[in-house]
């Protein structure tokens, strides 16, 4: 098979192409990989661009017509506002025939048979999308104000659950453990069930690649995450923040569902003490536990309290993130929770919503990028591509390769440092070092709080809903 | 080495012990000052009788200090000013041009009409004089006088106008500042400061002026110094978090004004479209409401709604309009406005967003970071409005001039509209809203500190008002008389 051919299936389906193992995905030679980006990056640009109306005007007003290196790709990311460059007004006045009209222009996917005509909320135009389309958005959880679109399809989902799923093992050294990949784990999730953003769908991966079937899924909010909510709850951020929560109006569908709301309010507080008896009851199992934080020291100070340690030791993978219930953690956290559960280590990652990548963390404190993502660093005010070699600190952008129906060329609002050297861990793939920041961040701070906190701002916004 | 140095100035002693560095705003610029926890009990007036030779002056003799000092500013002859100019260009987000502009306005501010504006405006100048006699109607006579306080000023640095203005509210009604130099100007009180010392060292008014920086947030230093056995009154300028921040301080006894973040707003009527010239004449004066002092205000024009019409023909007037006044924004006078220093790159990233939109929004202009005008198509604001910045407005289409109000909120200081009768329609409406100060198109940035700020007056607020009340028994009946008990 040709380096084309070969570029094109990784990047197609990189989990199948790897074996499902991160470990070989990670331990691919550099200069193989750097060749086999290049030839699925050409792949990608010859038969998207003149398919994605956006990507199309950049490149002609860029005058870019091909690229041959993976430096030309970095000419052409997208900026991060380009997701979420809607007028907002459009979400509030429930204009999705506009909204529609909006996204078409970032996706291959014919949009024109859509019927979203009679969608009241930011749910039912993304389940009419789906239905009459086939495309399947996730959103960004809005912490900034204004939700990120990412136009993806099924089977992009498919693959980050996968990802997701050998990411995870690898990183908690289960790389080749058969039984890890095919028994069932009991699957703690302390967020909500399910949903369209990023976080709402951390949940399934869980159920995916871990529980296997419900049964083994425990979660702490039995509903879904609506759109609407985690909308309501940005704008309510956004208006505190700017003085405007007097003129914030709810929507009649959202009122609408008061009582809905009101009940999975009721249901939050019972559900902490069932999963806590719950895993009393399983000790010595194979258990995961993903979610929030906060929730996470919550069970553990709570065990630790009644004399409960080391409930899982050897059969236990714990990856919270954020989520600390408004309040900050005990500085001690990361012990607490691993004297209770038994874990060795608690799984860190750096990923978000536009981008089918969880970058781990290795053994030195490095997130790692897997070969179907090509990082770059741009300087945060040139725009000026930083080299491939050495360490680099400036504005975070990556490529992913994985997507066939919108352009996965793309500028984050991150600060990072993006390490070529070889890494201690074994791992040849480049690397980012721990300190992340936004960039607005350092431009003199905004209010920002980080996705996986998703779940706390729905909560939060829960309670503006049954309140207001 | 060769690092800048930034002294304390405590009631006229110059402080460069301790030195520790401090970083300017965005990271590029160094200097040193007293470590603040070396100064944090001398900083506070500890005896508040000292203040009782302020009134040896009479309100004429603080005036003529004023004016004196304005002209001993002149920055041809004043090397503490020269040498806080040269400073401050590191330090601060104005150009080179427009720092200097604003320096070389100090003397016109203190000319000897507007400094008696100052304080006889807000407050009258017999109030701070003397006792006011009021008569009232249960009998009895009282005397009212304005007297100084204590007071603490947390100044903004994006204009060195600010420190003059406390400087000059601070004389004007015999009190005792502290002025907390902000990093993107710890040179401008400074040199004003160093100024009254060499006129005259002992001079009851420059006792009572003491200029230092410490970092906003410093908890161990303000926990001691914001007190009210210390201060009085906190006079808090800036943004959001650094109000908010002061806020945890006020107690019984210690009083905050706030002049808090603000952002404006400009309202252009129908009648624009009316001919050519007008258009041209309101591009302008829009084009300097936005570009003045390249857009660092709080009183800076940043969203700008006009009356044009959402249909087709009326966007094309948008447009139209958006780009006369882009032109008209590229051509103002350099003193007043260039192109910024600096770029907000999250800013730059919305705005190529918003590029990639072109059924909803157009750019005029900002390839080169010089400014640009976004124009709506629909009737909304872009959501990252408050971080609007260099010289970068958003052009919002209304049908209805009624609709702006949808945009204005407590956190609207100014509207500057056009034309001028459409001012006085709109005049007792927007304030229900929030605005605060309704002004002529064009005229935004050059605002007069004997008006009312934010809405409020703020040296009526920064004074205290002391009552001397007569009570006649005759005419005012005492409650100690048994009538009086049993009626």
């Amino acid at each position: 098979m040709g380096i084309n051919e070969e570029a094109v299936r990784m990047a197609n389906d990189p989990p199948r192409f790897f074996d499902y193992s991160a470990h070989n995905a990670h331990h691919v030679p550099s200069a193989d990989i750097e060749a086999m980006q290049l030839a699925a990056l050409q792949e990608r640009f010859s038969s998207l661009r003149d398919r994605i109306a956006v990507l199309r005007a950049t490149a002609d007003e860029q005058g870019i017509t091909e690229f041959s290196s993976l430096q030309d790709a970095g000419q052409l990311l997208f900026p991060h506002t380009v997701y979420k460059s809607y007028p907002v007004s459009l979400l509030e006045r429930n204009r999705f025939d506009q909204m529609t009209k909006w996204l078409s222009r970032l996706t291959t996917v014919d949009l024109s048979r859509a019927e979203v005509g009679d969608c009241d909320g930011i749910d039912s135009w993304l389940e009419a999308l789906e239905n009459t389309t086939g495309l399947s958005l996730t959103h960004s959880s809005g912490t900034s104000g204004t939700m990120t679109f990412l136009p993806r399809t099924s089977d992009g989902y498919r693959i980050m659950s996968e990802v997701f799923g050998m990411t995870s093992r690898d990183f908690n050294g289960l790389d080749n453990d058969a039984e890890a990949r095919n028994e069932p784990w009991h699957t703690f999730f302390l967020g909500f069930r399910g949903g369209r953003s990023h976080a709402g769908r951390a949940a399934g991966w869980a159920l995916d690649n871990f529980a296997k079937t419900p049964e083994y899924l425990y979660t702490l909010y039995d509903a879904e995450m609506s759109s609407d909510v985690m909308f309501m709850a940005a704008r309510v951020r956004r208006a505190e923040a700017r003085g405007e929560l007097s003129q914030l109006e709810i929507s009649p569908a959202l009122k609408a569902r008061q009582a809905e709301f009101e009940e999975t309010q009721r249901s939050v507080a019972q559900a902490l003490e069932q999963l806590f008896e719950k895993l009393l009851s399983l000790r010595g199992e194979r258990v995961y536990i993903g979610g929030m934080n906060g929730a996470l020291v919550e069970l553990s100070q709570k065990g630790l309290g009644l004399g409960y340690s080391d409930m899982f030791t050897g059969n236990i993978v714990v990856q919270c993130g954020g989520g600390n219930k408004g309040g900050a953690l005990p500085d001690d956290w990361e012990d607490l929770c691993m004297r209770f559960t038994g874990a060795r280590q608690l799984g860190q990652y750096y990923g978000m919503t536009e981008v089918s990548m969880m970058a781990s963390k290795c053994s030195e404190g490095h997130y790692h990028v897997p070969p179907w993502v090509i990082p770059y660093v741009l300087d945060p005010q040139s725009g000026d591509l930083a080299a491939r070699e050495g360490s680099h600190t400036g504005r975070a952008g990556f490529f992913d390769l994985v997507p066939q129906s919108h352009w996965g060329g793309f500028a984050t609002g991150d600060e990072i440092t993006l390490d070529w050297n070889a890494c201690p861990c074994g791992r040849t793939t480049p690397h980012i070092h721990p300190q992340i920041r936004r960039l607005s961040e350092k431009e003199g701070g905004d209010d920002k709080i980080t996705c996986a906190a998703a779940d706390d701002a729905h909560a939060a916004a829960l309670d503006f809903l049954t309140h207001a | 080495m060769g690092k800048i140095v930034a002294p304390a100035i405590i009631r006229g002693e110059i402080i460069t012990d301790n030195l520790v560095s401090f970083g300017g705003r965005g990271g590029d610029m160094e200097f040193l000052s007293p470590d603040p926890m070396t100064i944090v009990d001398r900083l506070p007036l500890r005896n508040p009788a000292e203040m009782r030779k302020l009134y040896t002056l009479t309100i004429d003799e603080i005036i003529d200090f004023l004016v004196e000092l304005g002209a001993a500013l002149d920055l041809s002859r004043n090397a503490h000013m020269q040498e806080a100019l040269e400073h401050s260009y590191a330090a601060t987000d104005l150009t080179p041009s427009i720092l200097r502009w604003q320096y070389s306005l100090i003397q016109q501010y203190f000319s000897r009409e507007m400094v008696r504006g100052f304080i006889d405006v807000p407050i009258g100048i017999p109030f701070v004089e003397g006792w006011q006699p009021v008569t009232l109607a249960d009998g009895r006579t009282a005397s009212i006088r304005a007297m100084g306080a204590r007071c603490l000023h947390i100044t903004a640095g994006n204009s060195p106008m600010t420190a003059l203005i406390s400087l000059a509210r601070n004389a004007l009604t015999r009190s005792d500042a502290i002025i907390k130099s902000p990093s993107n100007d710890p040179f401008t009180a400074l040199a004003v400061a160093r100024t009254m010392i060499d006129m005259a060292p002992d001079h009851p008014l420059a006792r009572h002026f003491s200029v230092a920086y410490w970092k906003g947030g410093s908890l161990d230093f303000e926990e001691k110094l914001y007190q009210p056995k210390n201060i009085e009154k906190i006079i808090a300028w800036g943004g959001f978090a650094s109000v908010k921040h002061v806020t945890q301080y006020i107690q019984p006894g210690l009083e905050l004004i706030s002049l808090d973040p603000k952002r404006s707003a400009t309202i252009i009527g129908r009648d624009t479209f009316a001919d050519e010239a007008t258009m041209r004449d309101a591009a302008l004066r829009a084009a300097t409401d936005i570009g003045a002092s390249n857009q660092t205000g709080c009183s800076s024009a940043r969203v700008v709604l006009v009356e044009s019409g959402t249909d087709d023909e009326g966007l094309a007037r948008l447009r139209k309009l958006a780009a006369m006044t882009y032109e008209a924004m590229l051509r103002l006078p350099d003193n007043i406005s260039n192109k910024p220093k600096t770029f907000d790159p999250e800013l730059r990233s919305n705005i190529d967003g918003l590029r990639a939109t072109p059924d909803f929004y157009e750019v005029i202009g900002g390839k080169d970071d010089e400014g640009a005008i976004i124009v709506s198509k629909l009737d909304d604001v872009v959501d990252f409005y408050p971080s609007l910045s260099g010289r970068v407005a958003n052009f919002v289409p209304l049908d209805n001039v009624s609709d702006a109000f949808r945009f204005v909120t407590s956190y609207t200081q100014t509207v500057g509209i056009y034309p001028e009768a459409l001012k006085l329609r709109l005049r007792d409406e927007l304030p229900l809203f929030g605005a605060q100060r309704i002004v002529t198109l064009g005229y935004a940035m050059t605002a007069n500190p004997a008006l009312p700020q934010d809405a409020i007056e703020p040296l009526r607020r920064m004074v205290k008002w002391i009552v001397d009340e007569q009570c006649p028994e005759d005419t005012c009946p005492p409650l100690w008389r048994d009538s009086l008990v049993h009626a």
